[in-house]
């Protein structure tokens, strides 16, 4: 198991440099992780590293140590790999909210119904058939648990599918829907994600949508990467909502009115290094006139993670990266810190009202930022 | 009470104080109440968690019944309060999931009546059954549900009775034990009920040995329940008193 991973993602391949540690938000703030050691110690100690250790939990995926690792490891495979290997020894990290996103997750495997739609807003338009699917991910379950921090993700499902309707789009949003398995798979519960992802495939062949829309980043990798290893050539186009916009935007399709203000664009983990989207939601910022788009100083595949990931571990060193990201964002002199994940934005507005900085910087989704600027 | 081909799966979170005390009077008192019924005690009410309410779910049971103290009266100040958040919380993640959120039943009652309790769970299990009947309910497949089968609930041995009362009914740990001839029926002995349930079962009482340490008392329904009354007598008393000095005065 051990060697099988050290051979895939190339960790024997590691120079002890200390790189991924020096880039690592969390070894920052928390001495006790590193990823360099985690590699060392596979590497190093024939009976692998210790699976019961939480620093096992501990890392985000964030992906900033495999892009900058001058030998290529791939530091997250390796991480989920490890706590495939964790898992099957019995051993798990703590789940954030009493375990209430991951339950919800599983409970999708094979219990749940048909997911109730109510949540669409009387303004706007979806169709039962077409050649496009929204695919809605977690964001109204996101909409009960997380309504007392203030954060609307049945708003921003709302939004988006507005957007659409604005480019002349109606698409299908289905009840046969569910989550995309995401959370389950960097936890390393590979099962739940497969038995999710089958049931997702299956509902969006019966659809006969050629293209599928994402609002959250999350799912947009898991159908771009992470299902393709699994199921192979998918059948249908996946795009992320500022990717589906940004060239209808272009074309003079969407119109925007007059806004004004500083604005900032937080780059997700899964949007920009995994998936190496950058320009389009900068593009679809830039499309309303008078908003002013500053960047943070670290920006685009150098971002700083929003601090959370995986409904696993979230301690005192989360909460420091998320407030080390709000207060980079408020030196910017941007009043709203736009990000491009509803997850990023959950995350950040936990933080800011943890530390007080509600009224320093607003946290909103792009779609929302959009949205509430459509005009003639 | 035998178990019948599609009786619903219930799963019930009761807290230990009154509705604890509650189930085992339901229990000695021989009353009657759906059979696949499986009783988790939760120190508090307020420990009962989102995820533990949807895992019961994911685990196929066909309701989830969370039993709180009665408004003011948590041992603990406001368990019961917090518990009828996430009972909420629940029941929206439910309706988003496509399952009827009747399947999540909710009391908050401090009544320690043993036909209280029973009521409770046969009018939950009645409407757990009409949703499983319906069509498009997703739960598991009827067939899958084998008569006397579950998850370790409470299932009668002895046979079917025609009384009112069952000859033989269950307590909490499973154990049969013969209804004292003594008791009064249940209705009259819910009119007579007092609003303070320690002071209404003090003739009972009295008869058992005094209570003993929690721990102790865990390993037999009866005496644990004998420690719950205390307990639920303490509610109506001066926060003040410790327990020792409750114990003497009830003496
Ligand atoms: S993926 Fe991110 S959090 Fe995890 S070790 Fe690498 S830099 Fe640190
Ligand atoms: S940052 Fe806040 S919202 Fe995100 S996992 Fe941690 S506690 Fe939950």
């Amino acid at each position: 198991m051990l060697e099988e991973t050290i051979q895939r993602t190339k960790a024997y391949y590691c120079l002890e440099c200390g790189i991924c540690t020096g880039s690592c938000p969390v070894s920052r703030y928390h001495p006790d992780f590193s990823p360099r050691l985690m590699v060392e110690r596979a590497l190093l100690r024939p009976d692998g590293p210790s699976l019961d250790d939480r620093e096992v939990w501990s890392c985000l995926t964030c992906g900033t140590c495999s892009a900058r690792c001058p030998s290529l490891v791939d530091y997250n495979e390796f991480t989920r790999a490890t706590r495939v290997a964790a898992r099957a020894e019995g051993t798990a990290g703590i789940d954030t909210h009493a375990g209430t996103m991951i339950a919800f997750m599983e409970l999708q495997t094979n219990a749940a119904g048909e997911r109730d739609l109510s949540w669409i807003a009387a303004d706007v338009r979806t169709s039962r058939k077409g050649k496009v699917l929204f695919f809605t991910g977690c964001l109204p379950y996101f909409g009960v648990v997380f309504r007392d921090y203030g954060v609307d993700t049945v708003g921003m499902a709302n939004s988006t599918i507005r957007l659409m309707n604005a480019a002349g789009v109606r698409p299908v949003v289905s009840c046969g829907e569910r989550c995309c398995g995401h959370d389950p798979y960097w936890t390393g519960d590979a099962r739940t994600m497969k038995t999710l992802a089958r049931r997702n495939l299956e509902m969006i062949k019966e659809s006969g949508a050629q293209k599928v829309v994402f609002a959250c980043p999350e799912c947009y990798v898991m159908f771009k990467l992470v299902y393709p290893k699994y199921f192979g050539v998918l059948g249908f186009d996946v795009a992320h909502v500022t990717e589906f916009l940004a060239p209808r935007v272009a074309a003079g399709k969407l119109r925007f009115a007059e806004r004004e203000g500083v604005v900032t664009y937080h780059d997700p983990c899964r949007l920009g290094r995994y998936a190496g989207v950058y320009d389009e939601p900068r593009e679809l910022l830039a499309a309303v006139p008078g908003l002013e788009l500053v960047e943070m100083p670290r920006a685009r595949a150098e971002a700083l993670c929003c601090g959370s990931s995986a409904w696993v571990s979230c301690t005192r060193v989360n909460k420091q990266i998320q407030l080390e990201r709000l207060a980079e964002a408020a030196d910017t002199g941007a009043s709203t810190l736009v990000t491009g994940c509803p997850k990023c934005n959950i995350h950040l507005a936990c933080a800011a009202k943890d530390g007080d900085l509600e009224k320093k910087i607003e946290i909103k989704f792009v779609t929302d930022v959009m949205a509430e600027a459509l005009g003639s | 009470m035998a178990v019948r081909r599609g009786d619903p799966n219930i799963l019930a979170f009761v807290c230990s104080w009154h509705p604890l005390t509650a189930a085992d009077n339901a229990g000695e008192d021989g009353c009657r109440y759906s059979p696949r019924t499986t009783i988790v005690p939760v120190e508090c009410a307020g420990r009962v968690t989102v995820a533990a309410i949807l895992r019961a779910l994911l685990n196929g049971v066909d309701g989830i019944l969370v039993a709180a103290c009665g408004r003011g009266d948590c041992h603990y100040s406001n368990g019961n309060e917090s518990c009828e958040k996430v009972v909420e919380e629940a029941r929206e993640i439910m309706r988003i999931a496509g399952l009827a959120p009747e399947r999540l039943g909710f009391d908050l009652s401090s009544d320690v009546d043993g036909a209280h309790f029973a009521s409770l769970v046969s009018d939950f299990a009645g409407g757990v059954s009409k949703l499983n009947g319906r069509s498009g309910n997703a739960r598991a497949p009827a067939k899958k549900r084998r008569a006397g089968g579950g998850t370790g609930g409470k299932r009668r041995a002895g046979k079917r009775t025609t009384g009112k009362r069952g000859k033989a009914a269950v307590t909490r740990s499973g154990a049969k034990r013969k209804p004292t001839a003594k008791k009064k029926p249940a209705v009259k002995r819910k009119l007579a009920a007092g609003k303070k349930p320690a002071a209404r079962k003090k003739p009972a009482a009295r008869k058992r040995p005094a209570a003993r340490k929690r721990p102790a008392a865990k390993k037999r329904p009866t005496e644990k329940r004998r420690v719950a009354k205390t307990r639920s007598k303490s509610r109506t008393k001066p926060a003040a008193k410790t327990r020792s000095t409750k114990r003497a005065s009830r003496k």
